[in-house]
């Protein structure tokens, strides 16, 4: 569909309303993935009481491989204090295969879940990976932040204590 | 569509999107102009409410060559979602199995071009139609009607020649003791063709430490055996064995392929060859020969107790056309730490690829990242390649690359990277010719990140998310900056 030159005017003006709605309405995710056991698994069932950390990422990608025993960290020290954390691989077919003996190698304690076509990344506006996101008890994403370099951790860690 | 936006932001919903926006200044070296100028915006909508989602997609490019540029409301989208229902109606990715017959898929904010029609445009490989699928206990169901988007073809054609293949498929599979079984029936139709196919899928653990998963794909013609693998039928075999004990992992798999190219390229089958991090290994990794090609993969993982890993590769992949090509790859890799603020990783790879006439191919690295002063680190990389080819004659040539960056945490690197090469179909008569960029990002906000290249990037093969494709060389400067909102 070819868009007129009118059509792209009103949609510069409607900017203003959109980034206004997007921060009035917030809805939690909705979603159901496969977790490493091919079990269906919603945003309800790994939902944390206080918080939830998503953080998606890929066996190719290597800062995620890096950020990886962090997060593993941060969870284990966060994880009875009402702050669950779930790792979303985007893993396409290709790496399918490696996704569950190389997560339990690593000895991950918290759920992976398989987003293959990247249906969910693309739904929660995610662009790359490494990207983590930190969710309030409403669904609203309070935290966002792309990459990983040494020493993320201690700011994920500050963002996850004051948004407690 | 702004009526349709206006109502949308008055009804108690959620509207995000966001937005990409690359300018380039700058060509391929040795093209005229080489003082292009172009840039790309694709700017995405999302609006949800309870259970309704809708999603619009609106790519534009400028160049100063007026039959490149293009506006175009490139997606649009309504899905419901609801207790393990889905119904979507536009574009939409889907995957059947593990992708032998059909995969749609996309590669977020990445941008393609290629040599032919030096149009850009966002990569991904979509259907247009209607998909329905319901999950439930034991079970599940899928069913959809798409016509498929040949990738290779840019926005500015239009889109029923970009879209030439109409695919039609269900899926269907049970749930029993921790297995799960399923089928798959599918019919892609062309202008020059109409078939038919089906597949048998199978996965499940044989333990807590061991799952497998098995695929069978066949096609469907009158008369003909349904599985019969003889040189006229067309057919996948996908399997696979996971294991893993404590810190030690095993993934091995197995291929057969034989014609299983379908439509315009609608499928996209596990290649069994691992996608590599680095650059030099990255740029060589194997293309299956959907037209025939089995092999093997084996992976390992050990994860030591000082937090240092342990990763070995091999990969075998043998094509009979014309005569028979083979490539294999042994691969390994080491991650440590040394003290509180260094960690290293070290490859080695070996690779043959006789469909590229490369008899042998050594390439080995260093990757050396140091923190310091809590929020600092530096990322120094080294790779070297030796290539022996012999096309029409015996050659020997190198390739290298040099990484050197920094970083401040959370949101700001930079980095150069140099690459030398004497490759003679590269160097044009010299002895070698180099490429050297600087890339700069800065996060400005928690929505706004800003990109800089300037200066030369070396093209060629490149895979991203399981997907290979060709990067154009390119010399100048180029900006991007992503905004999510």
């Amino acid at each position: 569909m070819k868009l007129k030159r009118k059509d792209l005017i009103l949609l510069t003006l409607l900017f203003p309303v959109i980034l206004l709605q997007g921060k009035l309405h917030a809805q939690e995710p909705f979603f159901e993935l496969q977790d490493l056991d091919n079990e269906w698994t919603t945003f309800a069932d790994v939902k944390g009481e206080h918080l939830t950390v998503i953080d998606f990422w890929a066996t190719w990608c290597q800062p995620c491989l890096r950020s990886l025993p962090e997060l593993n960290s941060l969870y284990n020290e966060f994880k009875n204090k009402g702050v669950n954390f779930v790792g979303i691989s985007i893993d396409g077919p290709r790496n399918q295969s490696k996704l569950k003996p190389f997560v339990q190698s690593m000895g991950i304690d918290y759920a992976i879940l398989r987003d293959v076509n990247s249906e969910i990344m693309s739904e929660m506006g995610v662009t790359t990976v490494p990207t983590l996101l930190i969710l309030d008890k409403e669904g609203e994403i309070v935290f966002y932040h792309e990459g990983y370099r040494p020493g993320d951790e201690k700011y994920i860690r500050m963002n996850i204590e004051e948004n407690f | 569509m702004c009526g349709t936006l206006l109502i949308a932001s008055a009804l108690q919903g959620q509207l995000t999107g966001n937005n990409l926006f690359e300018f380039q200044f700058g060509n391929i070296p040795d093209e005229i102009p080489a003082d292009l100028s172009t840039h790309y915006d694709q700017l995405n909508l999302r609006y949800r409410y309870k259970s309704l989602q809708a999603n619009l997609r609106y790519e534009h490019f400028y160049s100063q060559d007026a039959s490149r540029s293009y506006n175009r409301l490139t997606q649009y989208n309504i899905k419901y979602r609801n207790s393990g229902l889905e119904i979507e109606a536009g574009n939409f990715n889907e995957i059947l199995g593990n992708g032998l017959l059909l995969r749609a898929y996309e590669i977020p904010a990445s941008v393609f071009e290629d040599q032919g029609y030096r149009v850009r445009y966002g990569f991904y490989r979509d259907l247009r139609g209607f998909s329905a699928k319901y999950n439930w206990n034991w079970g599940y169901m899928k069913a959809l009607r798409g016509a498929t988007l040949a990738n290779t073809l840019p926005p500015t054609l239009e889109e029923q020649e970009r879209r030439p293949d109409i695919t039609e498929a269900l899926e269907t599979g049970v749930n029993f003791y921790g297995q799960s079984a399923g089928i798959v029936l599918m019919r892609n139709t062309n202008d020059q063709s109409k078939d038919s196919f089906y597949a048998l899928l199978l996965k499940g653990n044989i333990s807590a430490l061991l799952s497998y998963n098995l695929e069978f794909a066949h096609n469907i013609v009158p008369g003909n055996s349904l599985f019969g693998l003889d040189d006229d039928a067309r057919y996948g075999i996908y399997g696979s064995l996971n294991y893993s004990y404590n810190s030690f992992g095993l993934s091995a798999e197995y291929k057969n392929y034989h014609d299983l190219l379908i439509g315009a390229g609608i499928s996209d089958p596990p290649t069994l060859v691992k996608e590599h991090k680095y650059r030099l290994l990255n740029r060589n990794i194997h293309v299956p020969q959907y037209l025939n090609e089995r092999g093997t993969q084996l992976e390992a993982y050990y994860s030591f107790r000082n937090g240092s890993r342990l990763l070995l590769n091999f990969a075998r992949a043998v094509n009979e056309l014309n005569r028979t090509f083979v490539f294999s790859e042994y691969f390994a890799e080491y991650f440590f730490y040394a003290g509180s603020k260094s960690t290293f990783t070290i490859f080695a790879d070996y690779s043959q690829e006789q469909i590229k006439f490369e008899d042998h191919r050594y390439t080995g690295g260093l990757t050396w990242e140091y923190a310091f002063k809590g929020r600092n680190s530096t990322l120094f990389e080294i790779e070297y390649q030796t290539v022996e080819r012999n096309i029409t004659e015996p050659e020997i040539f190198g390739n290298f690359v040099l990484i050197a960056g920094y970083a401040r945490s959370p949101g700001t690197s930079v980095s150069f990277t140099l690459e030398i090469s004497s490759d003679s179909y590269l160097t044009s008569g010299a002895d070698y010719r180099s490429w050297l960029g600087m890339n700069i990002s800065h996060q400005l906000t928690s929505s706004n990140t800003l990109s800089l290249f300037a200066g030369q990037r070396r093209g060629g093969p490149a895979c991203t998310s399981g997907i290979c494709y060709e990067v154009l060389d390119f010399q100048g400067v180029e900006i991007r900056l992503k905004t999510k909102f």
